[in-house]
């Protein structure tokens, strides 16, 4: 029999990521065979797994912890937001097409019966499934078509474990408001509950606890401390972009302009982990420092938007400036796409259908196309120097969206528009920076 | 470290960003297993 136990919690960033990858490795240390599992993701931060599908990189960090490749059955449902109220949807790794709320009334059973299969082929090589749920589950209007909290639950039958982060304040009307908020069968299958990211004297917390228990019948499995390494590890929300801290004090600067629709900014996480470097996230209304020594523009989930979202931040000319300057810039997937001659989505894969014109560094045009390859590839880092002519016709030539478009490295001498040589690196964007380092 | 030497002089990390995650999650885990009850996850897991 393989165990199974669902963390979720009291809602979005408590900690349940980062909680499942812990319980992940603490059980691998005692020689369990450990899987993680997710069934529904929302986030633009994806990975490539070993079987070549997409999931969320918070379910590859997990399988990290389980030391065990990853797979797309650990996310079979991987929601990429595109806009405000529409998704590309991802199922068991493959694009299956934009969904709204509409589509998951429609798709549910689907959606669910995709869910547990993947839930089922893990089981086959595990002890034990750590889940985790998404966002709360006391988000109760959203429970009739739920898949990724008390739906998969109630389902499975899956126990589960509720999390509560007392460092935004109101961790016990969290867990008490939840528990009442509850179906009597969603409410029956939570078991008991962790206090996550607690600062200071735990003992001035037991009255709460028993306060918590009375009100719930639920049991305290523990108090976690703030503990600091789990802020080495990659998030996985944008939101923590927004508390990115200022450095004056380290050596190398890279700006990194905040795009609305950013995908994959745990791209600069080793960078970040740099002593000498500072990466500062530019949120929109701030200008790219002039002292800047690199700017890295990041992936991005609708490149075609995000380059008038570029335009209207004046971003644009910021960056001009840093090029006359004798600046350096590093595009990464979207955001090399953005510095090319144009940007073209005649099916409407990112939105309306249409073009847009890039900010014409490159002679580069992308043109994207429904079907969507990926591949994991290990490469040590390569400044492969080819000798390669960039002429419109040659890059025009392969119509299709570039996946995992390489990043690039251009120097104000090759941002001419005419046909020249360029740099280009062998490995792919989504891991670019970690080969800049171990170059 | 390499490429970004060309900008400035730094100092490099001493382990690889490989070796910083898997040192975060085994202190995670080790404290994991100092401030929450495992072996009760694992009772809850087996439906006890």
């Amino acid at each position: 029999m393989t165990l199974t136990i669902m963390l979720q919690g009291t809602g979005s960033d408590v900690g349940k990521s980062v909680l499942v990858a812990g319980l992940c490795r603490a059980l691998v240390r005692r020689g369990m065979r450990v899987r993680p599992f997710k069934p529904q993701n929302m986030s633009n931060n994806a990975a490539v797994t070993d079987d070549g599908g997409e999931i969320g990189r918070a379910q590859a960090l997990q399988a990290i912890a389980c030391k065990t490749p990853a797979s797309v059955h650990m996310n079979p449902v991987l929601l990429k937001p595109q806009s405000d109220v529409g998704a590309q949807i991802i199922v068991q790794g493959k694009m299956k097409g934009a969904a709204n709320t509409t589509y998951y009334c429609k798709n549910k059973h689907e959606l669910l019966a995709k869910v547990v299969e993947s839930f089922e082929i893990l089981k086959k090589e595990a002890d034990i499934i750590v889940v985790e749920g998404a966002g709360s589950p006391a988000e109760v209007n959203l429970r009739d078509h739920d898949i990724a909290n008390m739906g998969f639950a109630l389902a499975t039958q899956t126990p589960v474990i509720l999390i509560g982060d007392i460092d935004r304040g109101g961790v016990i009307a969290s867990i008490v408001g939840t528990h009442t908020l509850l179906s009597d069968e969603d409410r029956h299958l939570i078991k008991g509950y962790i206090i996550n990211k607690f600062r200071g004297d735990m003992s001035l917390f037991d009255d709460a606890l028993n306060t918590i228990t009375n009100h719930t019948g639920w049991k305290n499995i523990g108090i976690l401390p703030f503990i600091e390494s789990a802020r080495k590890l990659p998030a996985e929300d944008a939101v923590i972009l927004d508390h990115a801290e200022k450095n004056n004090q380290k050596n190398i600067l890279i700006a990194v302009p905040m795009l609305s629709r950013i995908a994959n900014f745990d791209d600069m996480d080793p960078l970040i982990s740099e002593p000498d470097v500072e990466v500062r996230f530019i949120p929109p209304g701030e200008i790219i420092p002039a002292n800047a020594d690199l700017v890295i523009l990041p992936g991005t989930k609708a490149t075609r938007a995000d380059l008038t979202f570029f335009r209207k931040q004046g971003w644009d000319i910021d960056l001009a400036s840093h090029i006359r300057r004798g600046g350096t810039v590093l595009g990464i997937c979207g955001g090399y796409q953005m510095l090319g001659n144009s940007v073209c989505d005649p099916e409407g894969i990112e939105g309306t259908p249409g073009d847009e014109a890039g900010l014409g560094y490159l002679n580069v045009r992308t043109v994207m196309n429904a079907e969507k390859k990926s591949h994991r590839q290990r490469r040590t880092a390569n400044f492969l120097s080819v000798k390669h002519s960039v002429t419109k016709s040659t890059l025009a030539k392969p119509r299709g969206r570039i996946p995992n478009a390489p990043s690039f490295r251009a120097t104000p001498k090759n941002w001419a528009r005419q046909p020249k040589t360029i740099k280009l690196p062998v490995f792919t964007c989504t891991v670019y920076s970690r080969m800049i380092l171990s170059g | 470290m390499k490429y970004l030497s060309q900008f400035r002089s730094g100092t490099l990390h001493k382990t690889s960003f490989a070796e910083q995650i898997e040192n975060a999650l085994d202190e995670l885990a080790r404290e994991m297993e100092n401030f929450l009850d495992i072996d009760a996850i694992l009772k809850i897991a087996r439906g006890h």
